[in-house]
């Protein structure tokens, strides 16, 4: 006998995404000389969501693999800044001004393999662990859940995913999570559902 | 062991000493030996190793001016989600955007509970570990 708990959901605007990189990207670009400041905000951010040993690495190795690309400060300050709807616009409108050199660095970044696979894969898992959110009890919610205790596999033969949180289990055997993504273009869509099985 | 690693990356040994805020005043017992001679010449008359609530507030503030806020005015008591719009995914980058500035780790317990800027600021009171001093010239 299994009874369906909760059912949560989330989408995701890539570009999001896209702008924390770049953003983060630019600044250690412009601070490589300055070495009183702080260059971890990625690794601490990636560290927030992903899981330590099951999607950190992977992520990171695709992030030290993120080819170099040239921006000039000044370009940047153009720019308008390093706000996240600064850089969302200007994702948003690279083509009208193709000529511009900093723009043109920046398409090439969104370009580049690696960085589509760390944005990929963080905004993968944002996704699916605020669905994951959604359907817990509002007291775990609380105290006890953490985004980097959760991964995602997906199923060798079937291709399908699946949501593993370990210590979560180990108390609550009887339950299960079934969730599904979708992408389409600069969105990423999951569904999560709870389920009890009645021992 | 993941979290050893990203604890002993925060602690990055600082390899100038700030001109304006150098400071005589050991930080930890190992840094006893490395008094330095800095007192007399730099002739400080405030303890720049400890930062009050006021200079925490304003270095937040800028941090958090550098997102898409949806007021300006950031108190001690602005919401970060009713005040300055911000959703988790703005929280997350907020809050590790404050960790850079100073240098601390927000733990899961706070990080998941924290509401306002007030909240986030004593926190870094509270946890902020001043950087450690390279060696005085004469000393080397």
């Amino acid at each position: 006998m299994s009874r369906i708990i909760a059912i949560g959901t989330d989408l995701v605007f890539k570009p999001r995404f896209e702008a924390i990189l770049l953003r983060t990207l630019i600044k250690q670009k412009i601070n490589a000389n300055n070495s009183s400041s702080s260059n971890q905000h990625i690794l601490r951010f990636s560290s927030r969501i992903l899981h330590p040993l099951q999607e950190l690495p992977i992520f990171l190795k695709y992030y030290n693999g993120i080819q170099n690309f040239i921006v000039s400060p000044s370009a940047v300050a153009s720019q308008g800044g390093f706000t996240n709807s600064a850089m969302i616009k200007m994702l948003s409108s690279l083509n009208a001004n193709m000529d511009n050199e900093f723009v043109r660095s920046i398409e090439q970044m969104r370009e580049d393999t690696n960085f589509k696979h760390c944005v990929s894969l963080l905004s993968t898992s944002w996704c699916l662990k605020e669905a994951l959110y959604k359907v817990l009890d509002p007291n775990f919610q609380k105290s006890g859940f953490n985004f980097k205790d959760w991964y995602k596999i997906n199923d060798l033969d079937t291709g399908k995913p699946i949501l593993i949180g370990e210590t979560y289990t180990s108390k609550h055997a009887n339950e299960e999570f079934l969730i599904s993504l979708s992408h389409d273009g600069d969105y990423v869509y999951s569904v999560v559902l709870r389920q009890k099985y009645n021992l | 062991m993941f979290r050893l690693v990203t604890r002993s990356l925060s602690y990055r040994p600082a390899t100038v000493i700030r001109a304006a805020t150098a400071v005589a005043r050991p930080v930890t017992p190992l840094a006893t030996r490395f008094i330095s001679q800095s007192a007399i010449r730099f002739n400080l008359s405030q303890d720049a190793s400890m930062l009050t609530k006021e200079d925490v507030l304003a270095r937040s503030v800028q941090v958090l001016k550098g997102f898409d806020v949806k007021t300006q005015d950031i108190t001690m008591d602005s919401k970060f989600q009713q005040d300055l719009g911000f959703d988790s995914l703005d929280a997350n980058d907020a809050l590790v955007a404050l960790e850079e500035e100073f240098d601390v780790v927000f733990d899961d317990k706070f990080a998941n509970e924290v509401k306002t800027v007030g909240e986030a600021v004593d926190y870094v009171l509270a946890n902020y570990i001043p950087p450690q001093q390279t060696l005085d010239r004469a000393l080397r």
